[in-house]
């Protein structure tokens, strides 16, 4: 089984250590892991702040860059990805979404990509899901000493449908806790730009999930998504906390380790 | 300029005194978690989504036959012995209440729940032609002492607590100053008592409007509206024009809906059909019945991306369930249409510039459109809204900074070479003030000595 | 005043044309969505349930003699009833036995245009009902009297047991959509607000008390 990894470029320039992660979790439950090495950005900060025409672009060299892997400049004639039996598999459910949701809507006026975006979109998975609808959680199991809390991002969740398999996952690994966040279905107040352009309100959110999390008494917050986790952990340690926020690629490949 | 517009070109001055208002958001948080845990115990037992489905094709079914239905319901009210008016503007359709009532030399209008004399600002036009018209549901009751707005949809006066509410009943109406909501309620009781009493003209909106037989529906708890509409001689009903759903048996589907999406009824306490005025062999009941139906900006929606948003049974379950809405209560959008709704309501009602940041004020977190109970992709229609708005907008910083961005992206070696950089500054002041939105409020994270692809490059390189 | 009709269906024509033609519409009714079939005593058990969260009363009575004892004994002595005529020439005994030690007030007291001052101040109401719906413990009532039920802050719904039908399915039919009367008033429960901190209080402007009486004739 070959997979394709999508990196979102966030997590290439901030959180590498996701996609590392990933890589091993991936490689660990058999797959032919490959990272093409053109993609950039799926577009989506473009898309979401109003700016379709640059998601547009930033789209049609995703697309391009994601099914090749050669060198040479990229063309729609030359994919080397097999749309019959490989993969897209991204530690990004956001991102999952905006290829897999809104690929096919924003280049359906295009004759180049429209079914490209549409086959593309059938094979791209979220990171955790395709552990789960593709792989299997049974063939996963590792061994973590850690109480954690999970963080449904409202992409995964509502775009994409992950709600299960994370904690699924997280049950196959031996000496985890895993405690249930109190309304964990309400966002954090990231939202991409949002959080930048009203900051206050998105900070208020924050707070409230940072609450409910401490409510809890977990020492880790896991998620699928590390935007989510990188404005929560901004705002913990803002505040001063210690907790530990962790992409759910992160805590596989630690329980992995220690159990060979 | 009328003076019907929304406040909403300030929402960025409004949203922020609001959202540091720590006595609102505690009031805000109880009413709305209470209110959603109630509607989610009350579809325990129905199957949300094939009501809704039901109710996304009927309303669907009900705007792509908008002038069909408006004809056979103004018939049928015509046969009804109702008088129906059509209003462009609403200042056509408040010199036509107006006419009505000076028509009937009215001096006292009682007036239940209703968004669209809201939209209209219909109590202070008719005010302002000495009038008097008293809210009479209690929450618009405390909203029209304070001299207010609404801040819900279906709980106008959420945003205050029972401490204020007993302090302001204390000065305006001379009550004893005591916070029991049960004692204020039945001292309110007592003042509308005398309202209805008498009153001449009775004003009331309505939630649906049946085209195959002419009935108003009006759904309240109080007791108020099915008084407003009963004890007075001329009754008034105001609406959107895309309050008409065909058949009477749409109402199996919108009635299971409404009150559980609202308040987790599983009816509302009164539903009022209403079917014109006091018949030959009936001892009450108002003489005159008026149907106003308001277009304002609703049939420019028909046929565009954005039609399904005239689906809206005003609910208000978007806002118990929007995180933003929680925490900035429904003043700071401006609007009589607040939350997420509000925020595809107002610029489409009223036009984009009137409240251009509306629409950008979601996370986009989704979780409206999954209680919607008629199916409006609400956050897909905020992020559509966002395309048309930028669409427009090719200048300025922001549209400057996603160009460079894009031009980036598109080259991977700049992407490279952005990445290279983005590691030298990442930790001078330029980028920490760069980003103080972010940084003002939260930590930046520490950028790693390489990005994936430079280690992934360098693994390769070793096998 | 000429209204705006012919430029909105102008505009929502433009809006069409746009659109696919669109199928014609449909002349089926909504679907049946509730389940809920049975006899009366399981629907009797479903009404009393739905009626009493709500913090009303349903109750079986046996015959007209229950009814008054029934009447009686929840409301005050010399306190003042007001009774709907066709319940009134129906169930003469029920006025007879009442009309001990209660002021009665009946419908066919008052004409067309009466004063709405004199009927604010009941106690109670009787009135008899169109049907009663299993689902929601909900009564339907049409009246050519609609101010008595709607003011009096106890409401005593008076009804033979063939009236109760199980869902809100049945209410919206033909049966009730093609009526003549001006009026059809759904009551769920008593009269209620949750303006202030969303705290419950019943008997707002409407009844606080709803009673609903099966008959068994």
């Amino acid at each position: 089984m070959r997979v394709f990894l999508f990196v979102p470029c966030f997590i290439d320039q901030v959180f590498p250590n996701v996609a590392v992660s990933s890589m091993k979790v991936l490689k660990h439950l058999g797959c032919d892991v490959v990272f093409p090495e053109h993609q950039t950005c799926c577009g989506q900060p473009a898309f979401n702040s109003g700016y379709r025409d640059e998601a547009r672009l930033m789209a049609m060299h995703e697309v391009n860059a994601l099914l090749t892997l050669t060198h040479s400049p990229v063309a729609a004639a030359k994919y080397d990805f097999d749309f019959k039996h490989d993969y897209i598999v991204g530690p990004s459910g956001s991102c999952v979404a905006m290829i897999r949701n809104f690929y096919p809507e924003i280049l359906a006026d295009d004759p180049r990509f429209e079914d490209v975006s549409k086959n593309m979109a059938k094979r791209t998975y979220e990171f955790s899901e395709f552990i789960c609808k593709v792989i299997g959680a049974d063939r996963f199991s590792g061994k973590l000493q850690a109480t954690v809390s999970y963080h449904d991002s409202c992409h995964a969740l509502r775009e994409l449908g992950v709600k299960d398999g994370p904690r699924k996952i997280l049950e196959r690994i031996e000496g985890l806790r895993l405690i249930e966040l109190p309304y964990n279905e309400v966002c954090c107040g990231f939202g991409g730009t949002f959080a930048v352009k009203y900051p206050e309100i998105s900070v208020v959110m924050a707070d409230e999930k940072l609450q409910n999390f401490y409510q809890t008494g977990a020492d880790i917050l896991v998620s699928a998504d590390s935007s989510c986790l990188m404005h929560l952990e901004g705002r913990a340690r803002r505040s001063g906390s210690l907790k530990r926020f962790a992409h759910i690629a992160e805590i596989m490949s630690e329980s992995i380790d220690r159990k060979p | 300029m009328t003076t019907t517009e929304p406040q909403s070109r300030d929402f960025k001055k409004l949203y922020k005194k609001e959202v540091a208002n720590l006595r609102l958001r505690a009031n805000l948080k109880k009413a709305t978690i209470q209110a959603l845990d109630k509607r989610n115990d009350s579809f325990a037992e129905l199957d949300f989504d094939l009501l809704r489905n039901e109710a996304k094709k009927i309303k669907q079914e009900s705007v792509s036959h908008l002038n069909e239905l408006l004809s056979q319901f103004e018939d049928n009210a015509h046969k009804n012995n109702c008088a129906v008016f059509y209003a462009e503007s609403p200042e056509k359709a408040n010199a036509y209440i107006l006419d009505v009532a000076q028509r009937h030399a009215v001096k006292k209008i009682v007036k239940s729940k209703s968004m669209v004399t809201e939209e209209l600002r219909l109590v202070p036009f008719l005010e302002k032609f000495g009038i008097e018209t008293v809210e009479t549901d209690l929450g618009e009751y405390i909203i029209q002492l304070a001299g207010e707005t609404p801040s819900h949809i279906t709980a106008p006066a959420i945003h205050k607590s029972r401490t204020e509410i007993a302090q302001l009943l204390h000065d305006k109406i001379g009550i004893e100053l005591n916070d029991d909501p049960t004692f204020l309620t039945g001292e309110a009781r007592k003042a509308l008592r005398e309202k209805f009493l008498s009153a001449e003209m009775g004003i009331s909106g309505a939630n649906f409007l049946i085209a195959e037989n002419g009935t108003a529906v009006v759904v309240e708890n109080e007791g108020n509206a099915r008084l407003s509409t009963s004890a007075v001689k001329v009754h008034v009903i105001v609406t959107g024009i895309e309050k008409v759903i065909p058949k009477f048996s749409d109402l199996r589907i919108f009635m299971r809906l409404l009150g559980r999406s609202a308040t987790g009824q599983k009816l509302t306490s009164y539903v009022s059909l209403i079917r014109g005025p006091r018949r030959q062999n009936e001892k009450d009941g108002p003489d005159e019945v008026h149907i106003v139906l308001l277009d304002n900006g609703r049939s420019a929606l028909v046929g565009t991306e954005h039609q399904e948003v005239l689906h809206c049974i005003r609910c208000g379950a978007c806002l118990n369930v929007c995180p933003v809405y929680r925490s900035i209560g429904g003043h700071a959008y401006g609007s009589v249409y607040p939350g997420p709704i509000g925020s595809l309501v107002t610029p489409l009602f009223f036009g984009p510039k009137n409240a251009p940041d509306l629409p950008f004020a979601s996370s986009l977190c989704g979780n409206c459109t999954e209680v919607c109970p008629v199916g409006i992709g609400i956050h897909h229609q905020l992020l559509a809204m966002r395309h048309e708005i930028k669409a427009k907008t090719k200048r300025g910083v922001e549209a400057f900074i996603f160009r460079t961005f894009r031009k980036t992206m598109l080259r991977p070696q700049r992407y490279r070479l952005f990445s290279r950089l983005a590691r030298i500054f990442s930790s001078t002041p330029i980028v920490a003030k760069a980003f103080k939105g972010w940084t003002h409020y939260r930590e930046l994270p520490k950028l790693p000595a390489r990005s994936f692809r430079e280690i992934y490059k360098s693994e390769r390189g070793k096998e | 005043m000429t209204d705006d009709r012919e430029k909105i269906f102008a505009s929502i024509r433009r809006g069409l044309r746009g659109a696919e033609k669109s199928a014609a519409l449909r002349s089926a009714a909504s679907p049946l969505t509730s389940m809920i079939q049975h006899g009366f005593e399981s629907l009797f058990i479903k009404f009393k349930r739905e009626l009493e969260i709500l913090g009303g009363l349903a109750e079986k009575v046996e015959n007209e003699r229950d009814v008054s004892a029934f009447v009686t004994d929840h409301t005050e002595p010399a306190s003042s009833l007001f009774i709907y005529d066709d319940l009134a020439n129906s169930l003469k005994s029920i006025v007879e036995s009442l009309s001990v030690n209660r002021r009665l007030r009946f419908g066919s007291e008052f004409a067309a245009g009466y004063d709405k001052r004199e009927v604010a101040a009941f106690d109670a109401a009787l009135i008899g009902c169109a049907a009663c719906v299993a689902e929601t413990g909900t009564v339907l009532i049409q009246t050519d009297m609609r101010l008595p039920a709607a003011l009096a802050p106890k409401l005593f719904v008076i009804v033979e047991r063939s009236r109760l039908i199980a869902s809100l399915d049945e209410v919206f039919t033909d049966r009730f959509g093609n009526s003549d009367a001006s009026n059809l008033f759904l009551i769920t429960g008593p009269s209620r607000t949750a303006d202030i901190e969303k705290q419950l209080v019943k008997g707002v402007h409407g009844p606080k008390e709803v009673i609903v009486l099966f008959l068994n004739q």
